[in-house]
């Protein structure tokens, strides 16, 4: 099942490049095939026991399985959501209509390189699927060849790519501290073998090499202050890639430093790795602040938010225990939820007043009921009001972090005080998007269709979350909570 | 001359080529000086097979050829022969203190490698450091230079410096990973040739520092 789950995305994009008059229903056949046995292989691992596919080069445990869900529900909704938008953006001019097949090839192999990230078990092949996310989803950045659109590109592939070289020197630090202790150089870049004999490993050269990494997929995964490119690409592309970008790349990336920190955890000890992770995340929201308060554009101020996220995550990594542990795997599932939801009501509302500039949007909620609601309570959400989902996992992580060393209390400081600040930021942009009066040279309303489907379900689902979590997520969770504590076999 | 003789000249030589590469401006020269560069990279990999025995290090010597010395370069001509753009102009180093700059990154290196006791899969004595070198060279000529050439080239100046890294000290990585990172590379590249030439039509050059809208 697992390499069906692979085999669906490639597939779709050989059938996008063979039926170029059908790439719309290719890809979005192929997106519902992903999303299927991405739920099923998904479920697969919540049981908390981990296990090995295809010949061993798929390993399988609750981490990636959570991977495998965020990647899998946030690329089906945007690859769903992508024809309705892209005919749109093609009969307003923005591009010619023999454009939108490139796009679904590349966004079906990217989907395709972002499952192989969280599957491969060989550290050295989850380097090069990482590499390959960047190469596809930059095609799909500077999809709208403005010069804006090369800018936000160029600057998102040149610096991710130089990220990427620099975890490339931590793997061959980690192949290199391994080959003294796993004599076979086929299982010396097997996470999971390395994991077993993690003790075994040279203490100085796994820090070395989880620093490189921590910086090198940290940029990929938009930690400050490796961040800059993240509101630039978010911002210029599509909304539909903006939303997998923010849902499930930075994810990827983040989860590719966690196993990294899984292996500083066992080589070296103590709390090496965990500080790094509480001081990138306090400095991602600390740097997230300024941002969102003078922000001037819908989409970079989700981006920047997303900055915001990542980084509490990585900081409940950094805080551990059991609570902190499960609530950050609570929070990558809320934030990869709400903000793929945010990105596509504000595609959606771009589309509709010709631009993205908060000044110029006002009274969506009047003139776009559904977004508006969904942009103001998703808004809510995402900034971590209760009753949503965000706001238990937040306050799981802070009560964690408070309740531990004194480190972990002084990022939940830092968490507390950039939350409350952001919370009133975004608040004041959004209410004076939706509630002012809207501009009388609208144009007419024409909603896209199953609008209900990608913003109020997953607003519903947030909602829902906030209050009681179904038992499968409560499963997946703890699951996931136990990997990155290290006592799962 | 012995096998760790022949790496240590050469692994200098690479250094040396680093190095003119900052001292060169014209584009088409810079490109010429990384496929030397690449060559010689090639042939560190044919010592370290004829000298360890190792068979998949035959492969790895063929990839470089394939890919860095030959794929990658002519990829990099061609963009320079479409875009008719021959000099780097206005970077924010002058030449001389980029060069004096790479010089000293060069010192550091050596310096931060002879405290190290690294004892990698072969034995070289100047290898290790100028891996470093070329790293910190390549990062330097990311940072200053503004063609978008220019930037891919300090880019594969830093892959250059890991892939050397990785021959001496762990015979590089296992085959089937190395195929892999060979193929990003190649991908890697003729996507920023692609985008390249997509700035150049746009801008009508290839000065990335046009690129400087978005900001806040």
């Amino acid at each position: 099942m697992t390499l069906a789950l692979l085999a669906a995305p490639l597939l779709a994009a050989l059938g996008c490049l063979a039926l170029p008059r059908a790439a719309a229903w290719a890809s979005s056949l192929g997106a519902l095939a992903t999303l299927g046995l991405g739920f099923a292989v998904a479920a697969g691992t919540f049981g908390g026991t981990a296990r090995y596919e295809a010949g061993g080069y798929v390993y399988l445990d609750a981490l990636s399985g959570l991977i495998v869900l965020i990647v899998a529900l946030v690329g089906a909704a945007a690859a769903l959501r992508s024809p309705a938008y892209l005919a749109r953006e093609v009969a307003h001019g923005t591009i010619p209509p023999t454009q939108p097949r490139w796009y679904y090839v590349w966004l079906q192999l990217s989907l395709f390189a972002m499952l192989a990230v969280p599957l491969l078990d060989n550290l050295g092949l989850m380097w090069v699927a990482v590499e390959a996310t960047t190469v596809t989803t930059a095609l799909l950045v500077g999809f709208y060849r403005r010069g804006h659109a090369l800018e936000a590109a160029w600057k998102y592939l040149v610096l991710c790519t130089a990220g990427i070289a620099i975890a490339l020197f931590g793997v061959l630090l980690t192949y290199y501290a391994a080959v003294h202790v796993l004599p076979d150089e086929a299982a010396a870049l097997s996470w999971a073998a390395l994991r077993a004999n993690a003790a075994h490993l040279d203490p100085e050269l796994m820090k070395l090499a989880f620093a490189l990494v921590l910086v090198g997929y940290g940029t990929k995964a938009g930690l400050a202050p490796m961040h800059t490119w993240l509101p630039d690409a978010h911002g210029q592309a599509p909304a539909p890639v903006s939303a997998l970008l923010s849902g499930a790349l930075l994810s990827c990336a983040l989860y590719a430093v966690l196993r990294y920190h899984l292996l500083a955890v066992g080589a070296v000890g103590g709390t090496y790795s965990a500080d790094l992770l509480l001081l990138f995340g306090a400095l991602s929201i600390a740097v997230a602040v300024p941002f969102v308060l003078v922000q001037h554009d819908l989409k970079r101020l989700f981006a920047y938010s997303s900055v915001e996220h990542i980084g509490i995550v990585a900081l409940g990594v950094g805080v551990g225990g059991r609570l902190g542990l499960f609530a950050a795997a609570f929070h990558l599932f809320n934030h990869a939820v709400a903000k793929s939801m945010l990105f596509l009501a504000a595609g959606a509302i771009g589309q509709r007043y010709g631009t993205l500039r908060l000044a110029r949007l006002r009274g969506v909620a009047e003139a776009m009921p559904l977004e508006g609601v969904v942009l103001l309570a998703g808004t809510l959400a995402i900034a971590g009001s209760p009753p949503f989902a965000p706001f238990a996992s937040e306050l799981g992580i802070a009560l964690a972090g408070f309740a531990g060393r004194p480190a972990a209390v002084a990022a939940s400081v830092v968490l507390v005080t950039g939350t409350v600040l952001i919370f009133g930021g975004m608040l004041y942009h959004v209410i004076q998007v939706t509630l002012r009066a809207a501009p009388a040279n609208l144009a007419p309303a024409t909603p896209l269709p199953f609008g209900w489907a990608f913003l109020a379900l997953p607003l519903a689902a947030l909602l829902v979350g906030g209050i009681w979590l179904p038992p499968f997520l409560t499963d997946a969770f703890t699951a996931v909570g136990a990997v990155l504590e290290g006592s799962t076999p | 001359m012995t096998g760790p003789a022949v790496v240590d000249a050469l692994a200098l030589a690479l250094l040396g080529l680093a190095l003119l590469g900052v001292a060169t401006r014209g584009l088409v020269a810079s490109v010429r000086i990384l496929a030397v560069q690449s060559a010689a990279l090639a042939l560190v990999a044919a010592t370290v097979a004829l000298d360890s025995g190792a068979p998949h290090m035959w492969a790895a010597f063929a990839l470089t050829v394939a890919v860095r010395t030959i794929a990658v370069p002519t990829v990099l001509l061609r963009v320079l022969r479409a875009v008719e753009l021959r000099r780097e102009t206005r970077p924010l180093l002058s030449t001389r203190s980029a060069l004096l700059i790479s010089i000293g990154l060069s010192l550091v290196a050596f310096l931060a490698t002879g405290r190290l006791h690294l004892p990698g899969a072969f034995p070289s004595q100047h290898a290790l450091a100028v891996s470093l070198a070329l790293m910190l060279v390549g990062l330097l000529l990311m940072i200053t230079r503004r063609k978008a050439i220019s930037q891919v080239i300090g880019l594969i100046t830093i892959e250059n410096g890991i892939f050397l890294a990785g021959l001496i000290a762990t015979l590089g990585l296992p085959l089937f990973v190395e195929i892999g990172v060979f193929l990003d590379l190649l991908v890697g590249v003729a996507v920023m040739a692609v985008f390249t030439l997509r700035i150049n039509e746009r801008f009508d050059t290839l000065n990335t520092d046009l690129l400087r809208k978005l900001r806040g």
